[in-house]
Order: C-alpha cells, then sequence, then structure tokens
C-alpha cells in the first residue's frame, strides 16, 4: 500500500545545527501516526518540512507516491496536506466562519461558482463537525482555548484533506480541554482521517494513537505499536532523562 | 453651482490625483507589501504619456495605453528582483527606485525636458475624465475587499506562513499586488500630467511618497474609501478651506495627522465601523443564527473581511 506521506532521509541544517538527521518515515492511510520527543528533537521541524514550509538540506519528500520536495507549501495544501500549528493561528478581524472558508477557496476545486458553492458548504459541515457552528459569526480571539482549536481544526479538514499535520494541538490546554481535543481526534480516525500528531506528551497521544514515531536530537529513535515503543529504554530515558529501571 | 464649481476645480482635481495616488500605496499594502515604488510609476506615467503626446504628437489613449503596458512589464521585473525583500527593507528598496526615476527625470533631457520638464502636455482627460478613471478604481478596491480576495489579501498582510500553508501562493500574490499597485501610480502620473499640461520633476519624489502615505493614513489605510477621504481633506479642504491659517497649513496636516493616528487609527474612514449598522444586526442574530448567520445563502462569498466580527459575549459564548 502507498504510503499517504513519506520522507526518505530527510536532514535539516539551520547554519551549523543539525535540526533533523537522516529521518525516514511513513504514514499509512488511515492510521493516527503520533511523533513524540522532547522539547528541541526536532518535531516541528520535521512537521515544517512535511508541509514544505521549510526546505530540507537533503533527502526527499513524498505525498501520494509523488516527489514534493521541489514543491511550495501552497502547492503540497493543494494536493492534499493539511495542517494546524503549534500556536493558534487563527486571522483576526474575520469570523469563525470566514476563517474556516480560508481553509477552502483556495483549492483547486473551489474555482468555478459550482465549487465556491460546494466548498462553502464543505465549510459550514467541518463547523457542524467541530461542534462550533453555533459560534460562526463570532470573532476567534474571544472564544474559550479549546473552541479556538476546534475552529482551527475545522479549517484544516473542511477541505478534506488526504493527510492532517497537528503540532502539539493540547498545548497549554486544561484537562478539560485535552479530553475534549482528544474526543475530536478519536472522531476524525474513525471517520478514516490519516493524521500525524506531534505531541511531547507521550501519555496523551499512547491511548490514541494507531503508530508511534520517538524523535530525539533530530534523529528516529523508535517506531512502531505505541505501547511496545514507548516501554524502549531508549524512549524512556530520552523521556526522563534517566535509564529505565524496570519495575 | 457652475461658478462653485470653477472656483474649486483645481482642489478637486488636486484631491482626484492624490486619492489615485494614496490608492496606489494602499492596493500594496493592503496585501503586506510596503511599497512605494508606485510613486515612481507615477513619474513614469506622467512622463511617459507626456513625451509620447506632446513631443512625438501621439494621442492620449494610445499613450496611456502603451505607457500603462510598460508600466506593468517594468513593475513585473522589479517585482522579480524585489521578491525577497519584506518590509522595511523592501520599502527602502522602493524609495530608492523612486529616487533614480526622479534623478533619471533630471538627466534624461531629450525624453523628460530635464530640469525644466515637459510643457505642452494635451488636457484630453479632464476633471470628468479622471473622475471617472477613480471612480473604476475605487469600484475594484471595493469589490476585491469583499468575498474570498478580501479574505485572501488579509491573511497574506496578517500571516504569510499561515496563507502558504492554506494554499496561498504569497510571491504571486505580492506580485500582482506590486503591478497592480504600480499601475494605479502610472494613472496616477497619466492624469496628473493631463490635468496640468506640464510635469517637472518637482512634481515627483519624496515629498509625493510622503504626501501619499499621509492621505492614505489620515483617510484609512485598509477601507477603500481611505485614499479618497484622504485626498479630499489633504488636496481639497486643507488648500480650500483653511482661510486665515493657511500660513501654518504644514503644522495643521501634521496635527490632524498625529490625531487620527492616536485616535483614530484606521483613519477617518474607521468612523464607518462605528456607525456599521451590520454589526448590531449579527448580533441581535445570536447564537441561533446558525452556521451561516446573517451572510448565509450567499455561498463563497458572502462573508467579508469587512465584516465585523461579533464579540463571543454578545453571542453567548462563556468558556
Amino acid at each position: 500500500m502507498t504510503a499517504v506521506l513519506e520522507l526518505r532521509d530527510i536532514k535539516v541544517r539551520f547554519g551549523g545545527v543539525k535540526a533533523v538527521d537522516g529521518v525516514s518515515l511513513a504514514l499509512e492511510p488511515g492510521h493516527l501516526h503520533a511523533l513524540v520527543g522532547p522539547n528541541g528533537s526536532g518535531k516541528t521541524t520535521v512537521v515544517n518540512t512535511m508541509s514544505r514550509l521549510v526546505t530540507p538540506t537533503d533527502g526527499q519528500v513524498f505525498l501520494g507516491g509523488q516527489d514534493v520536495t521541489a514543491a511550495g507549501p501552497h502547492e503540497v495544501y493543494r494536493r492534499g496536506l493539511a495542517r494546524t500549528f503549534q500556536g493558534i493561528r487563527l486571522v483576526e478581524g474575520l469570523t469563525v466562519r470566514e476563517n474556516v472558508l480560508l481553509g477552502v477557496q483556495e483549492l483547486p476545486t473551489a474555482r468555478s461558482r459550482a465549487g465556491r458553492r460546494r466548498a462553502a458548504e464543505a465549510a459550514d459541515e467541518a463547523l457542524e463537525r467541530m461542534d462550533v457552528h453555533h459560534v460562526a459569526q463570532v470573532a476567534p480571539a474571544a472564544l474559550p482555548y479549546g473552541v479556538q482549536r476546534r475552529v482551527e481544526i475545522a479549517r484544516a479538514v473542511a477541505g478534506a484533506p488526504k493527510i492532517l499535520l497537528l503540532d502539539e494541538p493540547v498545548a497549554g490546554m486544561s484537562a478539560g480541554e485535552r479530553q475534549e481535543i482528544s474526543a475530536v481526534l478519536g472522531r476524525l480516525r474513525d471517520d478514516g482521517m490519516t493524521m500525524l500528531l506531534i505531541e511531547h506528551d507521550l501519555r496523551f497521544v499512547l491511548g490514541l494513537s494507531d503508530h508511534l514515531f520517538v524523535l530525539n536530537f533530530g534523529q528516529l529513535l523508535a517506531a512502531g505499536d505505541p505501547a511496545a515503543t514507548a516501554a524502549l529504554p531508549a524512549v524512556q530515558e530520552a523521556f526522563l532523562g534517566r535509564k529505565h529501571v524496570p519495575a | 453651482m457652475i461658478d462653485w464649481f470653477s472656483g474649486n476645480e483645481g482642489y478637486i482635481q488636486g484631491a482626484l490625483v492624490a486619492a489615485l495616488l494614496a490608492a496606489s500605496v494602499q492596493v500594496a499594502l493592503r496585501a503586506g507589501v510596503l511599497s512605494f515604488a508606485s510613486v515612481g510609476f507615477y513619474g513614469v506615467g506622467a512622463y511617459g504619456t507626456g513625451y509620447l503626446t506632446a513631443t512625438q504628437g501621439w494621442g492620449t489613449a494610445p499613450a496611456a495605453t502603451v505607457v500603462v503596458i510598460i508600466t506593468m512589464v517594468l513593475s513585473w521585473l522589479l517585482a522579480l528582483v524585489l521578491a525577497r525583500l519584506r518590509a522595511l527593507y523592501l520599502a527602502m528598496a522602493t524609495i530608492a527606485f523612486v529616487l533614480l526615476v526622479q534623478i533619471g527625470a533630471l538627466a534624461w533631457d531629450s525624453v523628460t525636458g530635464g530640469p525644466l520638464g515637459l510643457f505642452g502636455i494635451p488636457p484630453a482627460l479632464g476633471t470628468g475624465g479622471v473622475a471617472l478613471i477613480l471612480a473604476g478604481v475605487l469600484a475594484v478596491n471595493a469589490l476585491t475587499q469583499r468575498g474570498a480576495v478580501g479574505r485572501r489579501l488579509l491573511l497574506l498582510r496578517k500571516d504569510e506562513a499561515l496563507a502558504s500553508a492554506l494554499g496561498v501562493n504569497v510571491r504571486h500574490q505580492h506580485q500582482i499586488a506590486f503591478v497592480w499597485s504600480a499601475v494605479l501610480g502610472s494613472l496616477a502620473g497619466i492624469s496628473q500630467a493631463s490635468l496640468l499640461t506640464v510635469f517637472t520633476p518637482e512634481n515627483l519624489g519624496f515629498s509625493v511618497m510622503v504626501s501619499a502615505l499621509t492621505a492614505l493614513v489620515v483617510g484609512g489605510t485598509w477601507h477603500w474609501s481611505g485614499p479618497l477621504i484622504g485626498g479630499v481633506v489633504f488636496s481639497w479642504f486643507l488648500s480650500a478651506y483653511l482661510g486665515f491659517a493657511s500660513d501654518y497649513r504644514g503644522v495643521v496636516e501634521g496635527a490632524l495627522t498625529v490625531v487620527v493616528l492616536v485616535f483614530l487609527p484606521k483613519g477617518l474612514a474607521g468612523l464607518f465601523e462605528l456607525l456599521d449598522p451590520g454589526r448590531l444586526r449579527r448580533a441581535a442574530a445570536g447564537p441561533t443564527g446558525g452556521p451561516g448567520g446573517v451572510s448565509a445563502g450567499v455561498p463563497g462569498g458572502a462573508s467579508t473581511g469587512q465584516d465585523r466580527p461579533v464579540p463571543a459575549q454578545e453571542m453567548g459564548v462563556s468558556s
């Protein structure tokens, strides 16, 4: 089966710093993958490379089997890669609905009048799906943090992407808000959405993901079944900063 | 009425050209491009049309058409050269371009008439013609401030990385804004040359740039009507109605600019927002307004960048 997204031996250097050093991974259709690692391990750089906001020093990026290493971020978006950012990035001055419309209006399918109508319907469906339709005309900045995050996810899924990258979607959230987002991600997984969830909290992703990648110092430390991978001594050491002592 | 118009025509003409020039800066700025290159193309437009009509005997319409095409080509090439620059660096590079055009105007005697300038430019456009050009430009700017284009422009201005992650080709959009800005600058120059029938290097340069920016900021940087309001206030009202204070015009202009910047950061056009009845309608719609709210039923382009979002408290949303 062709991977939805694949990285082959990706290296990213910022000056003399090796942010990512030879990472290869493949994301399978319909799975919720998690990419975890301590702060500074290169997780966001990997996501930025996938979404083409960062150009790798070496290596290749494939989306749906096609090499997109030289493509711009707008091109990979139009080919079905959507993402959210670590900090919430909703546009001030637009309503919630207008923010979600931004997620569909640049798609090639939205160029005709009929296409624009379908895109607007898709935006409204996404608002309903994320349960934020009742605040469609509200200024996003005035909404609680968790609701803002759901609006951002609605914008990302409105265009029915082939893959969704979520960069630390629960960072800075209360327990209740984390639970809300966890439920949203679970629903998307049940709908068959291919996702990559970037997180530094190992516990949050364990019950949620189908496949776990662990990154440390810019290198892929381990990958596989979430529970088994998380139990590996090298992974424990990377997260806890000490050798794992079996119980 | 005719007497009033005759007495004020010079001021009205000044306001129309000032509004065109301010609009040329605005269309770049609203896409996140801080460029003054349009003031340089104001010179290209004025000298180009002046040269072709006054010395080569062309008609104003073909001359203006050729000059606008030349402006589009030159500005596209300039946009390619300046593509990597942003914010203040881009502003500085475009200021350098304006000064280069002014130096070129002084030095290229055979085309520009050197320090004396070009004389005998046919007054083909007239006040009505320039008003028509401005009306067309403002209509396009008003339409592109709404719907999908308006949202895209706001997104570009607020967050380029997000824009590209949402499918916007940022570089291409910036180039389009740059060229459109240059074309408006050129149209302002064509209009000015035709209205004054003379154009000299003194009509160009740093002071013109400052005037255009000031008119825009006072009129309203983001609203399509801002350039018109700024042009009318600075080139008409302050010239015609200052009376005994006309000796202190610079002081009055400075004070007005400061007052507007402090109390009306969106310019005089921002006053419309305070009077926006749509805001009250949207608030009244409340949470039961549904996903489409007030703008439902006009898909894809119903909501606008101009719509002022309703604060959550008014919608009954709480954490």
